[in-house]
């Protein structure tokens, strides 16, 4: 299959095409945190870490097939994610974004001094096992679970949570537990997406994974749609082409990411497809027929 | 039967005595009404009843079982649907999916099945989507199932927060001022589905300010003032208490 | 030794203090996570870095000079990017903040460079005072009088001023305040002005302490400010002074009998346990949010 597509795809094209499969996996995990349950989550990359690293370890050192590294990436991270998910997301309030923060460093700081983890050096020679089909294969199952997540009732539980979390509870809906699922399943693609990313790159290092990596994928999530997954995946597709195509502006490009936030944020909060619903441009799209047919029906 | 039992509540914040040993008892299947002037500590006792606020002191009891200390989640899922003063839909949600999350705890399926779309979770789907439309056809808002809950009128939002607490299957249910922005045809539009509610065997605890609505419908009446509790009877004795009228018919009416 | 990481510690411990009263104030009143904040104290300390450079003035100058910067730099901020998103849900809000705080840390690289810039070697002159068992120099003295002093002025203009009563009564109720008639959005502005003055002061003080001041400090620097903040109790200003020098005693201790290449964790792992055992942090009041 691989080399079938190479035949046809330039091998530069395919790099970037496996780079926005990854980041569309991250930012999926992310957008289910923050863009559908509302809980602002900055150390995304962190758990990314985790899940690069995990994975690259059992395979390097312990010889471990790549299935079940990746399966332990994703557990790892989501184990993590629990493990602060449950102090933070069971107070109301914005503590979850700087407990990430300081949580992502810190992951960030062990790895640098973590023997097993090549310090400094990080790991390399991760064996290559990430590919193509591999990634995109994995991304359609992930978009179609997530589809069906949130179309039916755990899902729009989570968004009751983003909406009104007092409303939530008020209508049954357990909100310490679900906000913890969520971020569960957020941190678990997070460790896929870093254990892809590792058997892609086969290298690996703390400085891969900082806090700027976080606010990227905040970006990405945040410039598509929050809570809508083809604005996820909208904005992942747009952000991971862009600073390719802008490499000459390869320096303002953070300072873009945060004048972006900001903006968006005053005009646009939902993103470029956040509240847009398939219904209401049906419905815009047969009234503006309507409106040509009849101006040609009077016309005539 | 009591249904609902409040027993020597009071409410604290920082000094403030919002509620002071509150006592009263909800029978099953009546419209009690809970009137008292601003700042009485009506809202607060439904909080408290629905879990949002611990008592500082004092139990409630609901169905013979004390659910004090419960959380919020919990008493709604025991059978206790509320409303709120000051409206809290889930704005940017269609007005369905507000029904529909009130169904949350009426149906079942989990994240897993969920996701795989198994045919058990799409039957369950489908049961909710159809009990959710049915209620949106009590409350009048069966054409407004795919509009944004936020972009509906006033009025209509009053009634879509009641359909969406219906959808608990609540044996009680607590209105707070739902007449509140409504005008004359919409409040007795309110009046005849606040009976309808009631025929369909759910006890109704409702603060209202408006003295026709209270009147009119209540069976007995509880009236706060300044977080005490001076009067409770039928409406007829209510409107003829020298202390209720007073302190608060007095200056309304 | 711990009587030493004692002296250490407080000095650390009231430049989180004054970092973390601005969150503390800010949250207070419109409970939002100021997130550029921890950047305003590095505007803070290039201002005072450049002041000393190319003006040569002396540390009260420079600490001067940098809060009035930073207090333009907060009052900009507020006006540019929180208010416009007053009505706006908190997660807007907070993305808001982290975009601004973003785009600081980005500009001051660019006008920068990614460096760690230091103080010349002997442009202020320590002094070195033994007391027997601990050793105290004269920079500490200076930092830590200087933060007392700004701590108790801060006291001051809350408890006696006329604004200071605006500003307590806006935390107690912003909707209540403004039917009184207090103008509301004067009250913010000088709030987050104050803020970032106190956060500024702190950033000239520990970038000539510890003879470093880089675009990036004020990532974790704010992130352990912010910790102090809630372990003192989020919206209470005596919290926020003593979670910080509480934090900055422990960080020292921590460094001293532990291990040095974790010592951010100590903050952080302080904010967990804080989060998990007492949300209301030290002398914050566990309030009921009305509904
Ligand atoms: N969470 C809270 N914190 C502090 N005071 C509160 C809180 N909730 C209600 N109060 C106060 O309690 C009193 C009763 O309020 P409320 O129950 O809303 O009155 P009502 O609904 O009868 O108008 C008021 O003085 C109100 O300010
Ligand atoms: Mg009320």
């Amino acid at each position: 299959m691989e080399a079938f597509i190479l035949q046809y795809v330039d091998i530069y094209v395919l790099q970037i095409m496996v780079l926005i499969g990854i980041n569309i996996i991250m930012a999926l995990g992310l957008n289910l945190i923050t863009g559908v349950t509302g809980q602002l989550s900055m150390g995304h990359a962190g758990f990314m870490s985790i899940g690069a690293y995990t994975s690259a370890i059992l395979s390097l050192h312990y010889g471990m097939p790549f299935w079940f590294c990746l399966a332990a990436a994703g557990l790892m991270a989501a184990l993590a994610g629990v493990f602060i998910g449950i102090p933070t997301l069971r107070l109301e309030g914005d503590y979850l974004a700087m407990v990430t923060i300081g949580f992502a460093e810190i992951v960030r700081v062990v790895f640098l001094n973590l023997d097993i983890a090549g310090r400094g050096m990080g790991l390399s020679g991760i064996p290559a096992t990430t590919n193509f089909t591999l990634v995109w294969g994995l991304v359609i199952v992930i978009v179609l679970l997530n589809a069906g997540l949130l179309k039916s009732r755990p899902g729009r539980a989570l968004y009751s949570i983003r909406e009104d979390e007092i409303a939530a509870e008020a209508s049954g809906v357990n909100t310490t537990l679900y906000k913890v699922v969520a971020f569960a399943i957020g941190t678990f693609l997070a460790g896929i997406g870093g254990s892809l990313y590792a058997h892609y790159l086969t290298y690996i290092s703390p400085q891969d994974f900082d806090f700027m990596r976080s606010v990227e994928y905040l970006n990405m999530v945040v410039l598509g749609g929050m809570g809508s997954i083809p604005g996820t995946i909208l904005g992942t597709v747009i952000l991971t082409i862009l600073p390719e195509v802008l490499r000459f502006v390869q320096d303002y490009r953070l300072l873009f990411y945060g004048a972006l936030l900001v903006t968006l944020m005053i005009f646009r909060p939902n993103g470029l497809l956040g509240d847009v619903r398939w219904i209401d441009v049906k419905r815009t799209w047969a009234r503006i027929r309507g409106q040509s047919l009849a101006s040609s029906s009077s016309d005539s | 039967m009591a249904i609902l039992e409040i027993k020597n509540v009071s409410q604290e914040f920082g000094g403030l005595l919002a509620l002071d040993r509150v006592s009263m008892t909800v029978e099953k299947g009546e419209i009690f009404g809970l009137i008292g002037p601003n700042g009485a500590g009506k809202t607060t006792l439904f909080n408290l009843i629905t879990g949002i606020y611990r008592p500082s002191s004092g139990e409630v009891w609901f169905q013979g079982r004390s659910i004090g200390g419960l959380r919020p989640y919990r008493i709604a899922t025991v059978g206790i649907g509320r409303t709120f003063q000051n409206i809290r839909l889930f704005k940017k949600l269609s007005v369905l999916d507000n029904v529909r999350v009130g169904m949350h705890s009426v149906s079942r399926a989990g994240f897993v099945s969920a996701m795989l779309h198994t045919p058990w979770a799409v039957k369950r789907e489908k049961v909710t989507c159809e009990k959710s439309m049915a209620l949106l056809k009590l409350v009048g808002l069966e054409n407004k199932a795919i509009e944004l809950a936020g972009s509906l009128p006033y009025g209509e939002q009053r009634r879509l927060e009641i359909a969406r607490a219906m959808a608990l299957e609540p044996s009680l249910l607590l209105l707070d001022e739902p007449a509140a922005g409504m005008n004359a045809t919409e409040k007795e539009e309110l009046l005849v589905l606040i009976r309808r509610i009631r025929e369909m065997g759910v006890t109704v605890l409702l603060v209202e300010h408006d003295m026709n609505v209270v009147m009119n419908i209540c069976d007995r009446i509880a009236v706060l003032d300044y977080g005490r509790k001076i009067a409770e009877g039928t409406p007829e004795e209510i409107k003829n208490n020298p202390r209720v009228i007073e302190s608060y018919l007095g200056v309304e009416l | 030794m711990f009587w030493q990481q004692l002296i250490n510690g407080l000095t650390l411990g009231s430049s989180y203090a004054l970092i973390a009263l601005g969150y503390t104030m800010v949250y207070g009143i419109i409970q939002l996570i100021n997130f550029a904040h921890g950047e305003i104290y590095m505007f803070g300390a290039f201002v005072g870095l450049f002041l000393v450079l190319t003006f040569k003035v002396n540390i009260f100058v420079a600490v001067l000079g940098a809060m009035i910067f930073c207090m333009l730099l907060g009052m900009l901020i507020e006006r540019v990017a929180y208010r416009p998103l007053r009505g706006s849900s908190r997660l807007s809000a907070l993305i808001s903040a982290i975009g601004v705080s973003i785009f600081l840390s980005t500009l001051m690289v660019l006008i920068r460079g990614p460096k760690v810039t230091s103080y010349p070697a002997g442009i202020f002159k320590i002094a070195y005072f033994d007391l027997g068992t601990v050793e105290i120099s004269s920079l500490q003295i200076i930092i830590l009088v200087t933060a007392g002093l700004l701590m108790l002025g801060l006291q001051l203009l809350i408890q006696h001023t006329r604004i200071g009563k605006a500003m307590r009564a806006c935390s107690q109720d912003l909707d209540a305040a403004r039917l009184m008639g207090i103008n509301v959005d004067r009250v913010i502005s000088f709030t987050f002005a104050v803020g970032s003055a106190l956060a500024a002061a702190g950033g000239v003080m520990v970038g000539i302490y510890y003879n470093a001041v880089q675009p990036y400090m004020g990532l974790m620097a704010g992130l352990k400010a912010f910790a102090a903040a809630v372990l003192g109790g989020i919206g209470s200003v005596p919290g926020a002074m003593a979670g910080g020098m509480v934090l900055g005693i422990l960080e020292n201790l921590g460094i001293a009998y532990l291990s040095s290449s974790y010592k951010d964790a100590i903050a952080f792992g302080i904010l967990i346990l804080c989060l998990l055992v007492r949300p209301q942090g030290l002398l914050g009041k566990a309030t009921t949010k009305k509904v």
